[in-house]
């Protein structure tokens, strides 16, 4: 291929070096805009009995308050209607919208936010998901039973919103045959995507009655379709204009500021930006769940798993959410990319006081991995196995199905790891003491949602694409590129333009490492109509058979007698005066297969037994990557997802006190930065997948799930302890090797 | 952020005329602004002192250093008159935040800040440092031990303004050593500690002074600590005992960056390591 | 009580602006509201993000923690200044080759880091443009390529 599989830089590249891309707080819509404001709970559960706003309505330069009492008594939620936009009776976590108010300025915003008044009449709270199971647990939505579900909700009860079973096979007999048993829990903390631009919106609401909103999202129409539903607007009413977006990792999905904006510009009548604080982004967005995992797994003494019996119990937060789905996901991808017989699978969904928790990047395979990794690890320890053999031995192959019993094809799960195995060996082990080697591997499923595209012929030659994709992590330029294959022309002569939900087909949203496969999809065949037109167009110029035309070098050709051409340029010209007219082609997709995408790492790490200090001295990254649409992408992809997965491993977690989150700020919540960073040696395995556009596989998830295995496995290699909550901080291993000297000098 | 005036005098007998209790000094204003941004401190003025000339140099003094109160960290960090014989006060100023805060903080804004994890704070401890100390009435000198009250809280008075860092010469025989427990690169200190030893001419301690960061209301210095080492020649057993002594002297807590438990034992860990490399630095060896 | 607005002059990529601010502006506000120079970007308003980085007066700085009125009669330099006229700056240039910008909301704060490194230190190694940046996060790249950027545009300049 010419153009896909090529490092090119991305086309947007110019203005983002340059700071002209506009990002949600760059956009100016002309005219003053106000300042709005979120009033938020402080406490983590309580009952409202009083909401004063009359001193803030009252303060000059404030020029509206909302609160529930100012939008429709809508309940929502996609799973399970749980959710209110204002609480109107109770708050549920620290963060709980309770108003929103603007005003002409930030200060006066801010003052008019602490007048408002609330009474509460505070209530037990429960943050952690398992205490939250328990029979005496403060019930957090009292009257659950009596909230629409979907179908696909099950086994409701207390603060459990959904409970997924999974069985295959017969798991007692598995475990009758097994030699070994091994049974270990694990914990995984809540993380934070910590995109650097903060959630932003700026709304606008004309005499017309039509809300514009721009907003930095990843996923535009879900999200026009959730303010309409929360303010009951018909669908149409609602513009949602997609802003260059500052990182995502799933964040930017659900609605946060967006319908309160909306209200205050429609009462204001004026434009109203929220930009959420770094505090306010902290504890009010959608992060990771927090995961108690307990897996029981038999073996034979060669390694071969026999039955796994795995409990997942996730914490949703205050309301569902997206946590039923990714309960629901959690269960399928549970026993890791293995081939084992019986399997019986227990997934819990369940409400806590803590925000609501969402879908960062690959929601739910961090904290599988770390469990099922670490274990897998622990029994090839016992059973003296290799890592590497333990997982060639169980690797699941082209055929195994998932345990919802979906077969699978293109799955690549022994060349993965056998090549990360290589990798880190072709390197001999650092000197020293303390010194330790880790290995992971996972998979993921990558589906596709509806989506259409548009590609267009100019009349100077050169082409556009008209999509609604949010370009999130270089979907455009792949997108371009693969519009340029097919048309025989340079990435330079491709266009893409995202346009708003007004404008634009409908879009998959920019998450589930599914963007460039749906979009792609649909832009493939876009680009092979366009092409077919371009034939036919050309067939009457060249006075040759459609199926003899060749496109290449910005020419359509006869096959063979390149001499007979005719350029794209007057072929753009010449459809307008000819029968066809103007050449374009609107193509969608959709029930895109999913298909298995596997990821591999290993890492070396020193750990200094005294501090507990985990260097890490290598890493490697290996993935299943089908295609490489744009290597250069696909490799940023992975260095990104790495360093956000190893910041899991070894810093990142939002903890709680008394239902309030410790550490708000990026003092405290420890992503990494450069000086932590360490180089990232990125492998790919290419082979074609059936399923996506020209053989391309989801790229975006996979390299975030293996690091916290990897890293609790490498050390243990290096100290001998093993760590089984997440992160692997230097005091907890400080803990566990002061609690291995205690035991062994009694 | 409340409203505020903003005054930038440009002599210093006129910034102190301006220090009334309603009145901040800032110098690089990289702790004042998010207190300010966060209500904890609502002047009605600001004197910003940068503006005012020769505050923010270091010069050579009796043998000793002086360093103005408004010299940035990355002043500290690349002074050669610092930087070798006064080591541990020069490592601590390099891994005061990032490049950026460096080039904004000042070294009499960390010490009046009176943070107990501030990182310059214990090695000048341990240097044995005093500073100056300005009001419209003349200039003091109060000891680096005797600033510190508690946290944010200062020995200096109403309208006094730390204007410099006084640093002691350096007696022959003596080294210093700073030692820095962080959960990532760039970070607060969970645990900092300086260590400086003096040794006579048989290398015997003749003095030692070992400070602690993070684990109590103010720096600490660690006094059971020290009086394990002087008497001592420079032997692992020393450093170890010391360091159990200083682990003692500690008056950690927990908080969401660490708890007392590892905080007490970075203390010994820390202490250990940081002794070691002031005795080695005393005995010309690094 | 109202606090008075400030006459301050700011010479910003070359250019005097006179402004009237009131004391709580802080120089990125300043730089983004009053100027319209968005390119400076706000991601924590703490100093721990790095995404406001400017140089004020040679000396790289968070915006974020800085009054407007600090500012008057110095030199700020922002990425709306990097590029010469219409020539891109090697690091600009490094940075679309080597794939350090992806979802670019720290790249300009991260372009000025690098900048204010190579001022100082033309050729720097590894980790010096490691430190050199490490006040300025990046949730997209890892960082490796962000380095990568920095070496190629050193050897290049």
């Amino acid at each position: 291929m010419r153009v896909v599989g090529q490092e090119l830089p991305r086309v947007e590249i110019f203005e983002k070096v340059t700071g002209q891309s506009v990002f949600g707080a760059d956009v100016s819509p002309g005219g003053q805009v106000l300042h709005g404001k979120m009033v938020l709970s402080p406490h983590a559960h309580a009952r409202i009995t009083a909401v004063r706003t009359e001193r803030a309505e009252g303060l000059p330069g404030v020029r509206a308050v909302v609160t529930a009492a100012d939008v429709p008594a809508v309940r929502y939620g996609k799973f399970v209607r749980d959710e209110e936009y204002f609480a109107s009776t109770k708050v549920r976590y620290v963060g709980d919208r309770i108003a929103a108010v603007a005003a002409v300025d930030e200060e006066t915003a801010e003052e008019a936010a602490r007048l408002i008044e609330v009474d509460y009449e505070v209530l037990p709270a429960v943050t952690s998901g398992l205490e939250a199971m328990e029979p005496d647990a403060p019930l957090i939505h009292d009257s659950y039973a009596d909230y629409w579900t979907q179908p696909s909700v099950e086994d409701r009860r207390g603060n459990v919103c959904n409970h997924k079973q999974l069985l295959r096979g017969d798991v007692e007999a598995g475990f009758a045959e097994a030699d070994r048993i091994f049974e270990h829990r694990f914990h995984a903390p809540m993380v934070h995507q910590t995109y650097i631009e903060p959630h932003t919106a700026l709304a606008r609401f004309d005499a017309s009655g039509r809300a514009t909103v721009w907003v930095p999202t990843q996923a535009q129409f879900p999200l026009r379709d959730a303010i309409a539903e929360i303010l009951d607007m018909p669908m149409t009413k609602v513009r949602v204009i997609p802003t260059e977006i500052g990182g995502g990792f799933g964040g930017k999905i659900s609605p946060t500021v967006e319908p309160a904006a909306v209200a205050l510009a429609r009462k204001a009548r004026g434009p109203v930006r929220i930009v959420m604080g770094r505090g306010e982004d902290f504890q009010t967005t959608n992060p990771r769940h927090p995961f108690h995992l307990r897996y029981k797994t038999g073996v034979k003494l060669d390694g071969t798993i026999t039955a796994r019996e795995i409990e997942v119990v996730l914490g949703t937060g205050y309301s569902s959410g997206s946590g039923v789905m990714i309960s629901q996901g959690a269960a399928v991808r549970a026993p890791g990319p293995y081939r084992i017989p019986n399997l019986k699978i227990d997934s819990y969904c369940v409400y806590t006081n803590t925000p609501t928790c969402g879908a960062y990047r690959g929601p739910a395979g961090p904290q599988l991995a770390f469990a099922s990794e670490s274990q897998i690890d622990i029994i090839a320890r016992e059973l003296d196995i290799d890592p590497l053999e333990i997982r060639l031995r169980n690797a699941m192959e082209d055929g195994d199905e998932t345990p919802a019993g979906l077969p699978l094809k293109d799955v690549h799960v022994r060349e993965t790891v056998r090549k990360a195995a290589e990798a880190m060996d072709a390197a001999p082990r650092a000197e020293g003491a303390n010194i330790g080697r880790g290995m992971a591997a996972a998979h993921w499923l990558v589906g596709g949602m509806a989506s259409s595209a548009g590609v267009k012929l100019n009349e100077d030659g050169t082409f556009a694409i008209l999509t609604g994709l949010v370009d999130l992590s270089g979907a455009s330029t792949s997108l371009a590129q693969i519009a340029a294959e097919v048309l025989g022309v340079s990435l330079d002569d491709v266009h893409v333009r995202t346009a708003d939900t007004d404008f634009a087909p409908h879009s998959t949203i920019s998450a589930g490492s599914q963007a460039l496969k749906s979009m792609g999809g649909a832009v493939l065949l876009a680009a092979r109509d366009v092409k077919r037109q371009i034939q036919q167009v050309a067939s009457d110029k060249l006075e040759a058979d459609p199926g003899d035309l060749e496109l290449g070098e910005h020419k359509v050709f006869v096959k063979g007698s390149p001499e007979r051409s005719v350029s794209l340029r007057e072929v753009g010209r010449s459809a307008l005066e000819h029968e066809r007219g103007p050449i374009v082609s609107t193509q969608s997709v959709s029930r895109l297969i999913p298909h298995p995408a596997v990821a591999a790492h290993a890492a070396e790490v020193e750990v200094d037994p005294e501090t507990g200090h985990v260097r890490i001295l290598r890493y490697v990254a290996v993935q299943d990557v089908g295609t490489a649409v744009n290597p250069l992408s696909v490799r940023g992809q992975i260095q990104g997802g790495v360093m956000q997965g190893l910041g899991q491993a070894l810093s990142e977690a939002c903890t709680f006190t008394d239902g309030k989150m410790d550490n708000p700020n990026l003092l405290d919540y420890k992503i990494f930065s450069a000086l932590d960073a360490p180089p990232v040696e990125v492998h790919l395995i290419q082979h074609p997948c059936a399923t996506g556009p020209l053989g391309a596989k989801g790229v975006g998830e996979p390299p975030i799930i293996p690091p916290p295995a990897v890293i609790a496995n490498a050390v243990h290699d290096a100290v001998g302890v093993r760590i089984h909550e997440l992160p692997v901080t230097p005091e907890k291993i400080v803990r566990a090797l002061q609690a291995r000297r205690a035991e062994r000098q009694p | 952020m409340r409203p505020f005036n903003y005054l930038a005098p440009t002599r210093l007998d006129e910034a102190l005329s301006l220090l009334t209790p309603q009145a901040v000094p800032l110098a690089g204003g990289t702790d004042l602004f998010l207190r300010m941004e966060r209500r904890q401190t609502q002047p009605d003025t600001v004197v910003d002192l940068k503006r005012i000339p020769g505050m923010d140099g270091v010069e050579a003094v009796d043998g000793g250093i002086r360093i103005g109160a408004l010299a940035l960290m990355e002043t500290l960090a690349a002074s050669p008159l610092i930087s070798d014989p006064y080591d541990a006060l020069a490592q601590s100023a390099r891994v005061v935040g990032s490049i950026q805060t460096r080039n904004r903080a000042t070294v009499g804004g960390n010490l009046a800040n009176a943070s107990p994890a501030a990182d310059t704070a214990t090695p000048l401890m341990a240097l044995g440092a005093t500073v100056e100390a300005a009001d419209a009435g003349g200039t003091r000198e109060i000891p680096l031990d005797e600033l510190f009250l508690g946290p944010g809280r200062t020995a200096l008075r109403e309208g006094e303004l730390l204007t410099a860092v006084r640093v002691p010469a350096l007696p022959a025989r003596a080294g210093s050593g700073f030692q820095r427990c962080v959960r990532t690169a760039m970070d607060i200190a969970v645990v900092n500690c300086a260590a400086f030893v003096q040794l006579d001419e048989d290398g015997v301690v003749a003095e030692a002074r070992i400070a602690l960061g993070a684990v109590g209301p103010t720096p600490l210095r660690a006094p059971a600590a020290e009086n394990r080492l002087e008497g001592r020649r420079f032997d692992p057993a020393a450093a170890e005992e010391a360091a159990d002594c200083a682990a003692e002297d500690a008056r950690a807590i927990d908080d969401v960056r660490a708890s007392a438990d590892y905080r007490r034992e970075m203390v010994r860990v820390l202490t250990r390591r940081a002794v070691g490399n002031a005795f080695r630095r005393a005995q010309g060896e690094a | 009580m109202a606090g008075e607005r400030i006459a301050i002059t700011v010479t910003v990529n070359g250019e005097d602006y006179r402004e009237e601010v009131p004391a709580t502006r802080s120089l990125l506000d300043f730089l983004r509201d009053d100027l319209a120079l968005t390119g400076t970007k706000e991601g924590c308003g703490e100093g721990e993000c790095g995404a406001c980085s400017v140089i004020l007066d040679g000396r790289l700085v968070d915006a974020c923690l800085v009054f407007a009125a600090e500012a008057d009669g110095r030199r700020v330099e922002t990425i709306e200044g990097l590029a010469d006229g219409g020539d891109l700056h090697p690091l600009q240039r490094a940075f679309a080759a080597t794939g350090a910008a992806q979802c670019g909301y720290c790249t300009p704060g991260m372009l000025m880091a690098c900048k204010a490194l190579l001022d100082g230190n033309p050729s720097p190694t590894h980790d010096e443009a490691a430190q050199g940046i490490a006040g300025n996060l990046c949730r997209c790249t890892g960082y490796g390529t962000i380095i990568q950027a920095v070496m190629d545009a050193a050897e290049e300049s």
